[in-house]
C-alpha cells in the first residue's frame, strides 16, 4: 500500500482489508488507535460522481433524467425523479394528479428493491453471523426467498412504470413517455398486499435480533410533506429546527473537500455532520406513515425517534411496508391521465430537486442555458452526507470493541458502516479497513 | 415466457468504457433476430439475474472481467457444476454488492441454476466512467458473437455477418 507508513514501530497493531464487504461499491477506511483509544477514523471515498456533473455541461435537459441515472443501479430512479423535479422547477412548472401518482409508484417500487435487498442480502447477515447472504441462504432459504421476491416485486413496479426495470427509460422530464393502463397493475395489486405481509413480517423478525448498546444524538435531515410520508416534494426540515425550501438548499449546506478523500463532505453550514435515510424519515415523518406502519413499528419496540443506527434493519422493514401499502393505494386508485406529461421548457432557468432515495436526501442541481443545454450542474448523493456521520458513529463505537481481535473488530467497523447501507458506488472505488495502534 | 432453447444475457455499464462489452453483444445477437436464442440485458444485479435465470435452461452470461489477461482475451467458464473462478467481472471488484460469481452461488444455493450455464468473459483494457470500448474488446465482441452462435448451433447462414450497435459509437464524451 503506498500509504503505508515504514518501518511499524514494535507496538504498532494495523488491520488492512481489501475490501469492505456487502456495500454498493468500494472505499477505504482508516482506524488509529492509540494507547487503547481511538485516535481518528477516516472513511475514504476515492471515485466520487462528480464526472458526471461534467458530464452533463452542454446536454439537454431532457437527458439529466437518463444520464444521472446511470450513476447508480441501485437507485436510478431517484436520479431521474430530483433530476425532474430540478428541471420543473427551472420551468417553473409543477407535475400534479395522476402523473404525480405515477411517480410516487415507481420511487415505492425502488425502495422496495433497496431495502430488500439490503435488509436481506447485506445487513441480515451481520446479524446472523454469516459472511454473506450466499452462505445465509443455505441455512435461511425462507427468509432469503422472502427477501428476493420483496426485491422483485419492486422490480416490478419498475417494469410496468419505467419501462425497463434497472435503469427505467419511460420517466420524463413532466411525467412520462407512456402512462400505463389500469389494467397493467392488475397482477401487481395482488403482489403489493403479499408484499405489505411479508414486509409486516420482516419487521416482526428483525426486532428480535440482538443489537449493540449504542445511540447517538443525531441531527436528522430529511424532506417533509404535511400529507405524506415525503420522497418526491416537501421542504427540508431537521430535528434541530431547519425547516427550508429546496432551492435555499445551498445557503444551509456545504460541501468540503478533504485531502484524504476525493468525496466531498456535505455539512450544514455553521453546524456539523448529519444524518440522512431512513432513520431520518422515521424520526421526523412517523405521524404520516400508514397506521399499520406505525402499529408495527410500535409493536417492534421502535422508539420515535430511533437513534441506533442498527436497529435501521427493523426501520427499513417499516419503510418496505409503509411502501407496499401506498403502492398498493395508488395502484387501486389509478385513473390513466389524458396525456404522459406535462410541457416544460426551463431554458434560461435555475432549479433544484431533492427527493429522498432509499438511503437519504439526493440534491440536484443545473442551470439551464437559453438553448436548452445544462450550463452547469450539481449532484449530492446521499452517502457524501452520511460519510461523516459514519466516522463519527465508528469513532465513538470503536473504543467499546478494542478488545477483540481484529477480525471481530472488523466484522463490527463493517456492520456500523452497513447500517448506513452506504451507496459508495456513486461514489467510490475501494475501501479498505486499516486499524493503526500507535503506543505512547 | 421465453421458448427459445437459449438464453444469452449480456451484463454491463454502457457508461464505463469496456464494461459495456457484454450489452454490445447482446445487442449485436439481437439484432439478428435467432430462432434459438432469446436475449436478455442485465446491469448484473444479482436478484434480477436470478429472475432472468427463470427464462431459460441453458443461459449464457457474458460479461467484461479483469483476469489479467490481455485486453480482449476471451475467457470460457461452465459454470453449471463449479464456481466461476475468481475473476472479478464489470470493473475491478464489481460494483455491485454481490458480484456475477455471487449470483451464481446464490442461484445455485436456491436451487434456480439453469441446467446449464456457460459465462464468456471479455478481459477489459478500461472502465473508466465515460469513456468508449477499446478496439481490443470491440474485436472480441464480435468474436465473442461468433463463438456464441457457434456453441449454440445457430451460425449456419450470416455466420461472421456482426453489424456495428450504437455501443461502438457511443457514450459520446467530450
Amino acid at each position: 500500500m503506498s500509504d503505508e507508513p515504514s518501518p511499524a514501530p514494535e507496538n504498532t497493531r494495523r488491520i488492512s482489508v481489501d475490501y469492505l464487504a456487502r456495500v454498493e461499491g468500494e472505499g477505504a477506511m482508516h482506524v488509529f488507535t492509540r494507547n487503547g483509544e481511538v485516535e481518528d477514523v477516516k472513511l475514504k471515498i476515492f471515485e466520487p460522481p462528480r464526472f458526471f456533473e461534467a458530464f452533463l455541461r452542454k446536454r439537454g435537459f431532457a437527458e439529466a433524467p437518463d444520464i444521472t441515472a446511470r450513476i447508480c443501479g441501485i437507485c436510478p430512479v431517484a436520479y431521474q425523479m430530483s433530476a425532474c423535479h430540478a428541471m420543473e422547477d427551472a420551468a417553473g412548472v409543477r407535475v400534479t394528479g395522476a402523473l404525480r401518482e405515477l411517480r410516487r409508484l415507481l420511487y415505492c417500487g425502488e425502495w422496495l428493491e433497496s431495502h430488500g435487498l439490503h435488509v436481506f442480502m447485506l445487513h441480515a447477515p451481520d446479524f446472523l453471523g454469516y459472511e454473506s447472504g450466499i452462505a445465509m441462504a443455505r441455512d435461511h432459504r425462507d427468509l432469503v426467498e422472502m427477501g428476493l421476491r420483496l426485491k422483485k416485486i419492486g422490480n416490478d413496479i419498475g417494469n410496468v412504470l419505467g419501462g425497463r426495470e434497472i435503469h427505467p427509460v419511460n420517466v420524463k422530464v413532466g411525467g412520462f413517455y407512456k402512462a400505463p393502463r389500469k389494467r397493467d397493475f392488475a397482477q401487481l395489486a395482488e403482489n403489493l398486499k403479499w408484499a405489505a405481509d411479508a414486509a409486516e413480517k420482516t419487521a416482526r423478525w428483525a426486532a428480535e435480533l440482538d443489537f449493540p448498546d449504542f445511540e447517538r444524538d443525531y441531527e436528522f435531515v430529511c424532506l417533509s410533506h404535511p400529507d405524506e410520508y415525503a420522497m418526491n416534494e416537501g421542504r427540508l426540515v431537521s430535528s434541530r429546527g431547519l425547516d427550508i425550501a429546496i432551492a435555499d438548499y445551498e445557503e444551509h449546506f456545504e460541501e468540503r473537500h478533504e485531502p484524504y478523500t476525493n468525496a466531498l463532505h456535505s455539512v450544514l453550514r455553521g453546524k456539523d455532520h448529519y444524518f440522512v435515510g431512513p432513520l431520518a424519515r422515521f424520526a421526523l415523518n412517523f405521524d404520516r406513515l400508514t397506521e399499520r406502519a406505525r402499529t408495527v413499528a410500535r409493536e417492534c419496540g421502535l422508539e420515535v425517534p430511533c437513534r441506533n443506527p442498527f436497529q435501521g434493519i427493523i426501520v427499513r422493514a417499516i419503510e418496505m411496508l409503509y411502501a407496499a401499502e401506498e403502492a398498493l393505494r395508488i395502484v387501486e386508485n389509478y385513473e390513466r391521465p389524458d396525456r404522459p406529461a406535462i410541457e416544460v421548457d426551463p431554458s434560461g432557468g435555475r432549479g433544484c430537486g431533492l427527493t429522498e432515495a432509499p438511503r437519504g436526501s439526493l440534491y440536484h442541481r443545473y442551470e439551464i442555458d437559453a438553448d436548452g443545454l445544462i450550463a452547469s450542474a450539481k449532484i449530492v448523493p446521499p452517502t457524501s452526507q452520511n460519510q461523516l456521520t459514519i466516522e463519527d458513529d465508528l469513532r465513538s463505537f470503536v473504543p467499546q470493541f478494542l478488545h477483540l481481535d481484529d477480525d471481530d473488530l472488523q466484522w463490527q467497523c463493517e456492520q456500523a458502516i452497513r447500517n448506513y447501507d452506504p451507496c459508495i458506488s456513486c461514489a467510490t472505488h475501494f475501501l479498505k479497513l486499516e486499524r493503526k495502534e500507535v503506543g505512547a | 415466457m421465453n421458448t427459445k432453447p437459449w438464453l444469452v444475457i449480456g451484463i454491463g455499464n454502457a457508461f464505463r468504457a469496456d464494461d459495456a462489452a457484454g450489452l454490445a453483444v447482446a445487442r449485436k445477437l439481437a439484432a439478428r433476430e435467432s430462432g434459438e436464442i432469446a436475449i436478455a440485458e442485465s446491469d448484473g444485479e444479482p436478484a434480477a439475474l436470478l429472475e432472468q435465470f427463470r427464462g431459460g435452461a441453458r443461459v449464457i452470461l457474458v460479461d467484461a472481467v479483469d483476469a489479467g489477461r490481455e485486453p480482449g482475451a476471451i475467457l470460457r467458464f461452465d459454470v453449471s457444476s463449479e464456481s466461476l473462478p475468481a475473476v472479478s467481472c464489470g470493473g475491478g471488484a464489481s460494483t455491485h454488492a454481490l458480484g456475477l460469481g455471487e449470483a451464481i452461488e446464490l442461484a445455485r444455493s436456491l436451487d434456480r441454476l439453469p441446467a446449464e450455464v456457460i459465462v464468456f468473459g471479455i478481459q477489459a483494457e478500461s472502465f473508466e466512467t465515460g469513456a468508449l470500448m477499446s478496439a481490443a474488446v470491440r474485436e472480441a465482441v464480435s468474436e465473442t458473437v461468433r463463438r456464441i452462435l457457434s456453441e449454440t448451433g445457430t451460425d449456419g447462414d450470416s455466420a461472421g455477418d456482426v453489424s456495428a450497435t450504437h455501443l461502438d459509437r457511443t457514450p459520446a464524451n467530450s
